[in-house]
């Protein structure tokens, strides 16, 4: 056969085709994605990270943080909450409609409101409450539920989507679990002292854990004429030896930044959540 | 079968063939060596994290997130894409019966290329990485590793271009696809991930689609390549079908192209599915290949290289099926962010295309130094080491990414017991690594010995010459 050039022709086809549908196809759907106004708010999501917390960025990607931590929290569907809160006016056509739903009541039930009408159903159950409902003019609120292994870990309150990783650069989602997912370790831990600590001797915060001390990444040195007020304040099982204490440097303060700093959390048209914060609270920098 | 073809030695000039090939191999095979060995160690060092956290933990070079992602450059760049181009350089030569087309410029690009994994791996130990995996070397250090691609390929499609013979074998095509591939992807990834990013989750997009083309597709079309020429070579018989390599050929292109976006991530639904459907269809090439090779296999074949090129065809048979499983609905969630995927990976990089590069190594050295191997009875032995390390690595991380990712579904058992759970098959895994550093070891010690016994061969004529006494007859003259 001396079809060199068919051969050519050929594998130029497929790999072009498998270019263009897996690099050029996501910038044309994804390349010009905007900011998502965040509802009650004249905020936009996500807003860029501080100063220090993007450099921190450089250093979870320096010293290779990815390699065992994953930023994208899994969700594998949604279920809805269906409260009560007041009856309004016509009391009759409530109860007509709360017996149409097969809700298990009783008339003494409605005397303390607010009620759970059901709890952790579908969207079809939900949608038929909320349509029965509403003629009857009582007031009621439908909350929205993440739900999967990574939610119920409390890992975040929903699954990270596409619009959580537009200011960073690199985006780095991880594809190992030896560690915690960190998608969201800033809600969870909101603490920088935490992080230090956990940085310096990771031990010291969370029993048993597996991570390695990353030690380089503070000084241990004597105390000077005052102690400094960067210094570490650790349990006395990792504290240094008397005279002397542990500052961080600028790279564990900025990475501590960043790991605060991460809370994908906020409501998204296309990951839609019910929080109990206050939306921009969740959106804001860290402290 | 009438579309049977023999892989036929070249009867004129093969002296001549070899010469022109002999430097820029022994520079791109013998520098594979030896980054193999640094590879191997590095894997060591990176295991011992899960005996003893704080063991490396006042030098940043030694951390986990340093010296893993430099061990895995290591072997991919360091050794399976030189090996990769060595051999390849070798294959279109001799199947296409003309020495090398500017072989100094193929010196150039081999000496390029190391060059380039060495400031990789160095911009690694030292922070500079870029925190994608498997496209962990910094920019600077990409690019020379890309102009190296450019010269090597540019090396191979000339000789291959120049053949006397003119039709082709097999395994040309897919060193073809391959040198085509590459470069592409390459710039691709230093293009959109490190010059100019593109924006949140497609830079994510953009390295599943490098990584699994890197791993995949360019070390499949290498690695592929070069079995489909050893394999009937060495057992001596003809390659079956000439069409099932074309199928085997076009549809690795074909499906394993997109394979590698995970379902259920922050990127859009339909990324996933379609990897997860070409994932299915790319066991294809893998069952091909293993139809074609089936007739000819060389697993007792005399040579020492042979067992190598057989387990090279099983693991990747293996490597692609696990793939193929972890993307199955109801295992996918399970089975991703574990070490089952890693050992899919491990599978597929040091078990298929490492096994088919150190096999083709232990066949070319000897045939362009024109020597023996000097500590032949190492060979066996490397290839024993090889194996257990490989399966030491890969069936404790099966096992052991199984159960984390039971775990990890159970959101009622603690996230400290899921990590602790992952101690036991890594510490597992610090044994195969060992095992495969010692055989690295081995390799590296029978390729320099080989180096140097040539070297002697080149240095011993002259000195003799500059020593020899002068003839009488020539005195009186």
């Amino acid at each position: 056969m001396k079809h060199g050039a068919y051969i050519f022709l050929a594998s130029f086809l497929a790999l072009s085709a498998s270019w263009c549908g897996l690099v050029l196809a996501p910038q044309l759907q994804l390349g010009r994605q905007t900011l998502s106004p965040i509802t009650g708010t004249t905020d936009q999501y996500p807003q860029r990270r501080p100063g220090l917390a993007e450099a921190g960025l450089q250093v979870y990607r320096a010293q290779g943080c990815v390699t065992c931590h994953s930023q994208q929290t899994r969700q594998t569907g949604a279920v809805f909450d269906v409260v009560l809160n007041e009856l309004g006016t016509n009391e009759t056509a409530v109860a007509l409609a709360l017996a149409a739903l097969k809700v298990d009541w009783k008339p003494a039930d409605l005397q303390a409101l607010p009620r759970d009408l059901f709890r952790g159903v579908d969207f079809a159950a939900a949608d038929a409450a909320e349509r029965t409902l509403k003629p009857t003019g009582a007031k009621f609120s439908i909350a929205v539920r993440a739900t999967g292994p990574d939610i119920e870990r409390g890992w975040g309150l929903r699954g990270s989507v596409a619009a959580d990783y537009l200011q960073d650069q690199p985006v780095l989602l991880g594809a190992q679990r030896l560690g915690p997912d960190l998608a969201n370790i800033g809600l969870r831990q909101p603490d920088v002292n935490w992080h230090l600590n956990h940085l310096y001797a990771p031990a010291s915060t969370v029993q048993g854990s597996t991570m390695p001390p990353y030690r380089f990444l503070f000084e241990v040195r004597p105390v000077g004429l005052q102690p400094s007020p960067a210094a570490l304040k650790l349990p006395p099982a990792f504290a240094p030896p008397a005279g002397y204490e542990v500052v961080p440097t600028d790279d564990a303060l900025a990475l501590a930044a960043y790991l605060v700093s991460l809370r994908a959390s906020v409501p998204l048209f296309e990951a839609p959540v019910t929080v109990a914060l206050p939306a921009s609270s969740a959106a804001a920098p860290a402290p | 079968m009438s579309d049977a073809v023999s892989p036929v030695p070249p009867a004129a000039s093969g002296a001549a063939i070899e010469a022109s090939c002999r430097l820029p191999v022994l520079a791109l095979l013998g520098g594979a060596a030896l980054w193999l060995l640094a590879g191997a160690v590095a894997a060591v060092l990176a295991t011992l994290h899960f005996h003893k956290p704080d063991i490396f933990a006042d030098h940043a070079w030694l951390s986990y997130g340093r010296i893993l992602p430099a061990a895995k450059h290591a072997l991919i760049y360091g050794f399976c894409l030189p090996a990769a181009f060595g051999l390849a350089l070798w294959l279109v030569a001799r199947l296409g019966q003309v020495p090398l087309v500017g072989g100094y410029v193929a010196l150039v690009g081999a000496k390029l290329w190391h060059l380039g994994a060495l400031v990789g791996g160095v911009g690694i130990l030292v922070g500079a990485g870029t925190g994608y995996d498997g496209f962990d070397l910094p920019g600077y250090a990409a690019v020379i590793v890309f102009v190296a691609s450019l010269v090597l390929g540019t090396v191979t499609l000339l000789t291959l271009h120049a053949r006397c013979r003119r039709e082709l074998y097999p395994t040309q095509w897919f060193i073809l696809g391959g040198v085509l591939w590459l470069p592409w992807i390459l710039s691709t990834a230093l293009c959109l991930l490190v010059w100019s990013p593109v924006r949140g989750v497609t830079q994510a997009v953009v390295h599943y689609w490098y990584l699994n083309n890197l791993q995949l597709v360019v070390l499949g079309l290498f690695g592929l390549g070069a079995l489909l020429y050893f394999i009937p070579k060495l057992s001596g018989k003809d390659l079956p079908s000439r069409h099932l390599a074309l199928f085997t050929f076009l549809s690795l292109v074909l499906f394993g192209s997109w394979v590698g976006v995970p379902e259920g991530g922050p990127t859009p639904a339909w990324m996933g599915a379609v990897s997860s459907i070409a994932a299915l269809f790319a066991v294809v090439p893998a069952l091909s290949v293993v139809e074609n090779l089936r007739k000819v296999c060389c697993l007792r074949a005399a040579a020492p290289a042979a067992k190598f090129f057989s387990l090279a065809v099983a693991f990747f048979v293996l490597a692609v099926l696990l793939n193929a499983l972890g993307t199955l609905p109801g295992l996918h969630g399970r089975l991703e962010f574990t070490l089952f995927r890693t050992a899919q990976t491990h599978l597929l990089v040091a078990g298929f295309f490492g096994f088919a590069a150190l096999g083709g190594i232990y066949h070319v050295l000897p045939r362009v130094t024109g020597l023996d191997w000097p500590l032949a009875g190492l060979v066996r032995l490397h290839f024993w080491l090889a194996l257990a390390g490989v399966l030491l690595v890969a069936v404790p991380y099966l096992v052991g990414g199984w159960q984390q990712g039971g775990k990890l579904a159970h959101p009622a058992i603690p996230f400290m017991d899921v990590a602790r759970g992952t101690l036991m098959p890594i510490r597992l895994a610090t044994l195969g690594e060992t095992l495969w550093a010692v055989g690295a070891l081995l390799f590296v010690g029978n390729v320099f010995a080989l180096l140097a016994a040539w070297a002697r061969g080149l240095v011993k004529p002259a000195v003799a010459e500059w020593t020899a006494p002068v003839a009488a007859t020539e005195v009186k003259a």
